[in-house]
């Protein structure tokens, strides 16, 4: 078991650093001198150019990614802002509680909203509440989450007045935000958990369950649920991964110091720093998870289960 | 010998009597929901195309008309009209000409990359295999808004960049579809190839196996340009899109939020145009891919 | 035998599939008697409405494509198509259990098989059985059907085949049903274990005096242990009778069961070729006019193609076909 996990940290270490070669790669054909960028329009060329030597930009490319990859592994340098000249990294640990959170309580609402109904709809399939629940997911998937927000908002915060629209000052100023990114999320667990379970729903288990005198509810909890959801597990954890990166929008609009309003900002101002290691940051995260997830789903599958333990 | 015979013959009538294209077909036409998006979707296709007939493009679209600012919607105005006096109707009609081309090239362009990609890497395997699809899965870690943002930031806003930010992200997802469709295929051509010399690899792709891939393809295609009309959408939206004044339903929205609270249909409209279009593609790739699954037959 | 308390009756069964273009008719109005401890045997091609059949006994058709047309299903006296659902669930696995086809499909591949088992006598504890009672008969059961009780925490993978359809055959045991229906509780596993399987099942029949329907299409397996046999042939029950009936004396057959017979090689006849029956068992949504069997029948008559033959008794000896008609009027 050990073996396996150490060998799938080792597997991630290549694709890690292609992400980062590959981020590296767009970030720096940004446009725009970043020496100009710090220094202002009205610097000398002088000094522009000790700049450029300091910071490295006189060097070929690969070697500034080797020292910035470099930088990352043995000292958590990710570099500084330009703007600020702060260290990049204590940044994003400011910024990144926020976007943590919002990503947590989003798919927890996803799971327990979209699961059941993903279930419900698979036992009562083609009933009405089966094809209402389906249309309502697609429905769901096909609203652009910035667009649910400002209707939120238009609706909560504008007409009644009872939730913030911006600001993290309380719980209650997560409530509109979550909402806006759990329920595309659910709609997709639904689908996908109704399609688990129509296909756990057909096997002969169930029929067996069914003959030895299981109702309904039992054959449900007890012998479907279980096949239905390991490869849901999968799906919860992408939403999560998934869910961090995507909250870029939606804190731009609540006005929520998150990771993602950090590199919009960071854009614009084209503080490169920031977002390459914001980028760089959610990446790892995602592989991270995905990794976390799969290796979960290996441990509660009886089937692959038994293979570690030899 | 002769019962052989009877068996083949029997079979023969019965894969004769539908094809499979026709059972799709009649599958599809059965399914409600399906044709409710396939007839909402034309519906728009056609809006877009002759949006010159429904509307006049420079008077009411783009034109500033102080006179009429913030008109609620009326006869006249049947959307109402914006702070600049712009008849939102005729925006929304022309803004569909944006999100169609947005949702449809950049799917196009994702489906050509990835079939590209994807049968290289197959045929190639071994080093230059690994190679494509580690860096897919590179390519497939980074959250996908952060990468097209970070493309438009380097090729700037323009249509054609546009395009290209966004559909860089969904190319991966494509290539990982051809490749394992060309893959079964290769593998068992080893026995093909034993047992029937003289068939062309290129024939085999094209008459067997990019049938077997065209359905999983069509489904996640459909899908597909529903969610990237919603990224091009939300890219205007946070003002690395399209701009204004074009009439982008993203851009619109943009524009409109800080008079939401006073004039609400400014930001009902355009929204409702991208949900009804996401929709209706997202009907029709469901029902496609409920009329191509096999396991639903019947 | 004991006529006045069969176990099992079916009186005009008749089931149909429903598809959006076709209507199959798997079962055509069949009529049979099963009697205490007797071990029926039904036999016929794939298709033939066999496991239709069985299915509905236990009411366990396909919800949304099966329907039973018309007749009854008459269990230990009690009319079981019309009782409540409740109820149903009570009669299934602890007074009728069954034995599924295919034991790679039938156990739920994320659940311990000793839990699999024990959950039959969860579900039916009428007599208040403690957890450890529990745990001890599902311990006992499977020593019966030759599996080491310590394995019952393990998962159906870890099992072989035949291990499995043991596993199998002690779920539909656990609770000493009076009617074990056994799906072809055999076409899955290798020849030598088949034999093994087989045994024990008699062997467990005996012990438990269960009455007994065993699907198959495999003579062989019939003559070994069925009372009675009944032959199917396209939804229609073509010919009924005992044991003796078919592999001993009487030489008046169904001319589809001489195809069957002849069919499976026999070890006492110099002929070592098979005898496939010519053709294919009929389109089930299209069925011929007339007897059902006369497109393949080598001794096809005018008759058959338009009239649909009655059933003919002698002496408990029920064959459906116009050439014995006239031998008994």
């Amino acid at each position: 078991m050990y073996k396996y996990i150490a060998r799938r940290l080792l597997s991630i270490i290549p694709i890690l650093l292609l992400t980062i070669f590959i981020v590296f790669v767009i970030l720096e054909s940004t446009p725009g001198d970043p020496a100009m960028i710090i220094l202002g329009r009205d610097a000398s060329p002088d000094a522009l150019n000790a700049l450029r030597e300091e910071l490295g930009f006189n060097k070929p490319m690969l070697l500034r990614y080797l020292d910035y990859v470099q930088g990352i592994f043995t000292r958590f340098d990710f570099g500084e802002s330009y703007r600020s000249k702060q260290p990049v990294f204590d940044n994003i640990l400011v910024q990144f509680p926020t976007t943590l959170k919002l990503a947590i309580f989003s798919v927890i609402v996803a799971s327990i909203v979209g699961i059941p109904l993903g279930i419900v709809s698979a036992v009562r399939q083609y009933s009405l509440t089966d094809v209402a629940l389906t249309v309502s997911a697609l429905f769901l998937a096909s609203i652009p989450g910035f667009w649910l927000s400002l209707l939120l908002v238009l609706f909560f915060s504008l007409l009644l007045g009872v939730l913030p629209s911006t600001g993290i000052d309380s719980w209650k100023n997560y409530i509109l935000p979550v909402a806006t990114l759990a329920l595309p999320s659910a709609a997709i667990l639904m689908r996908i958990t109704r399609a688990q379970m129509m296909e756990v729903w057909k096997q002969d288990y169930i029929r067996t369950a069914r003959a030895k005198g299981a109702n309904e509810w039992r054959v449900i909890t007890k012998h479907a649920i279980k096949n239905a959801l390991m490869p849901v597990i999968t799906i919860v954890g992408m939403s999560f991964a998934g869910l961090l990166g995507g909250t870029v929008i939606v804190e731009l609009i609540f006005g929520m110091p998150g990771l993602g309003n950090l590199i919009i900002s960071a854009i614009k101002l084209k503080d490169i720093p920031i977002v390459m290691a914001g980028t760089i940051f959610l990446s790892t995260l995602f592989m991270l998870i995905m990794l976390l997830v799969d290796l979960l789903y290996a441990f509660i599958d009886p089937r692959t289960k038994s293979q570690f333990k030899r | 010998m002769a019962n052989m015979q009877k068996m083949i013959r029997n079979k023969r009538k019965i894969t004769s009597s539908t094809t499979p294209l026709q059972d799709i077909c009649y599958r599809f036409s059965r399914n409600k929901t399906a044709m409710v998006g396939l007839f909402t979707l034309i519906i728009i296709v056609l809006a877009a195309i002759f949006a010159d007939a429904i509307s006049d493009y420079d008077r009411l679209a783009i034109a500033v008309n102080a006179s009429e600012i913030f008109q609620e919607p009326s006869g006249k105005h049947w959307f109402g009209t914006d702070f600049l006096g712009r008849d939102v109707f005729a925006r929304v009609v022309f803004g569909a000409r944006y999100s169609l081309s947005f949702g449809v090239g950049c799917t196009l362009i994702s489906v050509t990359g990835g079939c590209l990609i994807g049968a290289t890497a197959a045929y190639a395997g071994g080093v230059i295999d690994n190679i494509i699809m580690r860096t897919l899965d590179s390519i497939m870690c980074i959250p996908p808004i952060l990468l097209t943002l970070s493309l438009v930031s380097v090729l700037g806003t323009g249509l054609e960049s546009i395009m290209i930010a966004i559909s860089l992200g969904s190319i991966p997802g494509f290539a990982r579809i051809v490749r394992s469709v060309v893959l079964t295929v290769v593998q068992m051509e080893y026995i093909e190839a034993a047992k029937a010399g003289g068939v062309s690899t290129f024939r085999t792709i094209v008459f067997h196996v990019l049938p077997n891939a065209i359905g999983t393809i069509m489904v996640n295609a459909t899908m597909s340009i529903a969610g990237l009309i919603i990224a091009s959408a939300a890219l205007s939206f946070i003002g690395m899109g399209i701009q204004p004044p074009a009439p982008e339903w993203g851009a619109m929205l943009s524009e409109s939020t800080i008079y939401m609270r006073t004039y609400p249909y400014l930001v009902i409209f355009p929204g409702l145009a991208i949900v009804i279009t996401a929709l209706s593609f997202n009907l029709v790739g469901d029902g496609l891919a409920e009329a191509l699954d096999p396991r639903m037959r019947d | 035998m004991n006529k006045e308390n069969p176990i099992l009756e079916i009186r005009n069964l008749e089931v149909i599939y429903q598809s959006r273009k076709r209507e199959s008719k798997a079962v055509n109005k069949i009529n049979l008697v099963l009697n205490r401890k007797e071990t029926l045997g039904l036999v016929g091609e794939t298709g033939a409405g066999k496991t239709t059949t069985a299915l509905s006994i236990l009411r366990l058709l396909p919800e949304r494509t099966a329907r039973i047309l018309g007749g009854q299903i008459l269990f230990d006296n009690k009319s079981i198509l019309e009782i409540g659902e409740k109820e149903m669930q009570a009669i299934r696995g602890e007074r009728i259990s069954m034995i599924f086809q295919d034991p790679m499909t039938s156990l739920n591949p994320v659940v311990p098989i000793g839990e699999q088992i024990k959950e039959a006598l969860v579900l039916h504890n009428s007599s208040g059985r403690s957890k450890k009672e529990i745990d001890d008969r599902t311990d006992e059961i499977l020593s019966l059907v030759g599996i080491n009780p310590e394995r019952k925490s393990q998962y159906p993978h870890e099992f072989s085949g035949g291990m499995k359809q043991r596993v199998v055959i002690a779920m539909a045991l656990a609770c000493s049903p009076e009617l074990l229906i056994a799906d072809e509780p055999t076409t899955a596993l290798d020849v030598t274990i088949q034999a093994q399987v087989l045994e024990m099942m008699e062997d467990l029949k005996q012990r438990f005096q269960m009455s007994m329907i065993i699907i198959t299409h495999d003579l062989g397996i019939v003559a070994k242990t069925c009372d009675k046999v009944a032959v199917m042939y396209a939804g229609e029950i073509i010919e009924f009778g005992t044991f003796e009936n078919f592999f001993c004396q009487d030489n008046r057959h169904h001319p589809y069961t001489v195809g069957l017979f002849g069919s499976i090689p026999k070890i006492d006849t110099d002929e070592e070729r098979l005898h496939p029956i010519d053709g294919l068992m009929p389109d089930p949504t299209n069925l011929p006019s007339g007897c059902k069997f006369h497109p393949r029948c080598p001794k096809c008559m005018e008759i058959c193609k338009t009239s649909l033959p009655n059933d003919t008794v002698i002496d408990g000896h029920m064959i459906k076909c116009h050439l014995f008609v006239e031998v008994v009027e």
